[in-house]
């Protein structure tokens, strides 16, 4: 569905990307994970043909996204991380943007807005930003385009409506859709995502699926010193210590997103060498 | 579907484009109505004598046409300089042709017809005041003559046998082109960029004029611009002319080529443009 192979991208004086590859398949939520500056942002960009890459190709759909050929917009969805609704009451935004997504469904956008507890008859200009960015996820679900690119998309967001969000990504994911979700708050998306790709310094660092990691991780919480010593990565907490283990026994542990993050940046060859082995 | 055009993915395009941008456009309308009612005033003011007579009433028009028809139309991809409201408008799934085609409708086509419509409703009332002014001062003096002002008609020039109006709208949408084109290419202060570069690359050409090809040509001057040249030979004044068909089709590639070729350059960079 997303094929990239050899980007290279870069800003004048800034090399963001050099020779990055990925592949990601539909039916799945991709979390990609990173530091700020790190080029998730970029990453989305060149997926979505608002930024063209220097070397290499990118594939979205079958289609080149730099051509910005309508039947390509029609089928992708990108909810920015700094994004732009029209002064205009929520209908003006059914009545005149929706008709170019042949697959939005209207009772689908008023049961997002209602589970974001939006009020219907309300103008986008007297929306606060929280408010504003749960209608543009709400239309950007109730789209159904095949690819649908959120960056930072809780970021604004209240403690509830992060939970409401959650919900409503996880009920909308089908097989036939790829969500890519660009964060660097990873505990919001820890129980949503099933794939997660973290970027470093231009090049992926990390790329697996959920299950592929809690089976050859476990996450938990030690008191067993030598467990602690020889845990591939640790991380004192204030009941014990919060270690990732090679997960030998065949347990199942649930994934601490923001441990395997840190795990992954700081000693990443020996996360790596679990799944290489 | 179309990948370039599709009527009803216009249709749809145009109607959310005049949806989003009704309010400041028709604003906009107001402002220069207020504005030329503010100029017309003032000229009453200042000359209540004669002032509405048609010359005044002709540079107001165009010089207000040029002005707001050239801001107007660097404003048009002003979205584009602002990083969100970019993204919105690149990944909206319509083509850049129909998005290009919707700038010029309404940059190039609506409004010359809104201004042109608005510059005579002013118009038509301000001579009328101008006209009931003077008559009352007539009245007043019983001095010299009451000659009421007419209604000026932007489209025939009345001060010369060629149509010289004509040609000052050409122009005009030549000129405005140029700034259409800069409103894509400077993400910023389009306008006041664009009136930079233009003066910049103006004065460029009239230094080519006079230094480069003054250089190679025989003493002389052209008399009819590039198609007729003064020579200069002791004393005697010899002319040379382009033939007939040469000079007949420079003229109308000067004067009808210029907009169509800045709008399809405006489209390429149009294409490449990335947020």
């Amino acid at each position: 569905m997303i094929q990239i192979q050899n980007l290279h991208f870069g800003y004048r004086k800034k090399k963001i990307f050099t020779g990055l590859s990925l592949k990601l398949e539909p039916g799945h939520i991709y979390g990609l994970l990173g530091k700020n500056g790190t080029g998730k942002s970029t990453l989305l960009k060149n997926m979505a043909g608002l930024l063209f890459p220097k070397e290499g190709t990118v594939n979205v759909l079958g289609f080149n996204p730099a051509k910005r050929q309508p039947a390509f917009l029609r089928d992708l969805f990108m909810v920015p991380e700094e994004f732009y609704l029209p002064d205009m009451p929520i209908e003006y935004l059914i009545k005149y943007t929706a008709p170019f997504y042949p697959k939005f469904n209207e009772d689908q956008f008023n049961r997002y807005i209602t589970e974001f507890d939006i009020p219907r008859s309300n103008s986008l200009q007297q929306m606060s930003y929280g408010q504003k960015k749960k209608v543009l996820i709400s239309f950007g679900l109730a789209c159904n385009t095949s690819v649908l690119l959120m960056d930072e998309p809780t970021n604004g967001l209240d403690i509830m409506s992060k939970s409401q969000f959650r919900k409503v990504i996880a009920g909308c994911v089908d097989e036939n859709k790829c969500i890519v979700i660009s964060t660097h708050q990873v505990k919001d998306l820890e129980s949503l995502i099933d794939r997660v790709t973290i970027i470093d310094e231009g090049r992926i660092l990390f790329d697996h699926t959920v299950d592929a990691i809690t089976r050859k991780l476990s996450f938990h919480v030690s008191y067993d010193s030598d467990e602690i010593k020889k845990a591939l990565y640790r991380e004192p907490s204030l009941r014990g210590s919060a270690v990732i283990t090679h997960n030998t026994n065949g347990d199942e542990s649930k994934l601490d997103l923001e441990l395997l993050y840190k795990a992954i940046v700081l000693n990443g060859k020996a996360i790596e060498s679990v799944f290489n082995a | 579907m179309n990948s370039y055009f599709n009527l009803n993915r216009w249709l749809l395009y145009i109607g959310k484009h005049w949806n989003e941008n009704k309010k400041r456009y028709l604003m906009s309308l107001g402002a220069v109505g207020g504005l030329l009612v503010l100029w017309y005033s003032f000229v009453i003011i200042v000359d209540n004598r004669n002032p509405l007579v048609l010359q005044m009433q002709s540079v107001t028009y165009f010089v207000g046409l040029f002005l707001t028809g050239c801001l107007f139309a660097s404003m048009q991809f002003n979205d584009l300089g602002d990083g969100p409201k970019g993204i919105a408008y690149l990944l909206l799934p319509a083509s850049l042709f129909e998005k290009l085609l919707t700038a010029l409708l309404f940059s190039v086509v609506l409004y010359f017809i809104c201004y042109t419509a608005v510059y005579y409703l002013v118009d038509f009332i301000m001579v009328k005041v101008a006209n009931g002014l003077m008559l009352a001062k007539y009245e007043e003096t019983r001095s010299g003559n009451y000659a009421p002002n007419e209604i000026i008609n932007v489209f025939v020039s009345p001060f010369s046998p060629v149509n010289l109006f004509y040609y000052v709208l050409i122009i005009y949408f030549s000129i405005q082109s140029i700034f259409l084109l800069g409103s894509v290419y400077f993400a910023k202060y389009s306008y006041i960029k664009t009136l930079i570069w233009g003066l910049i690359v103006f004065l460029v050409l009239v230094f080519w004029e006079h230094k480069i090809v003054d250089s190679f040509m025989p003493h002389g001057s052209f008399f009819k611009p590039f198609t007729v040249y003064k020579v200069l030979e002791n004393g005697k004044e010899l002319m040379i002319r382009l033939p007939e068909w040469i000079s007949s089709i420079l003229l109308f590639l000067m004067m009808y080529t210029l907009p169509p070729i800045l709008w399809t350059v405006t489209y390429f960079r149009l294409k490449e443009k990335e947020v």
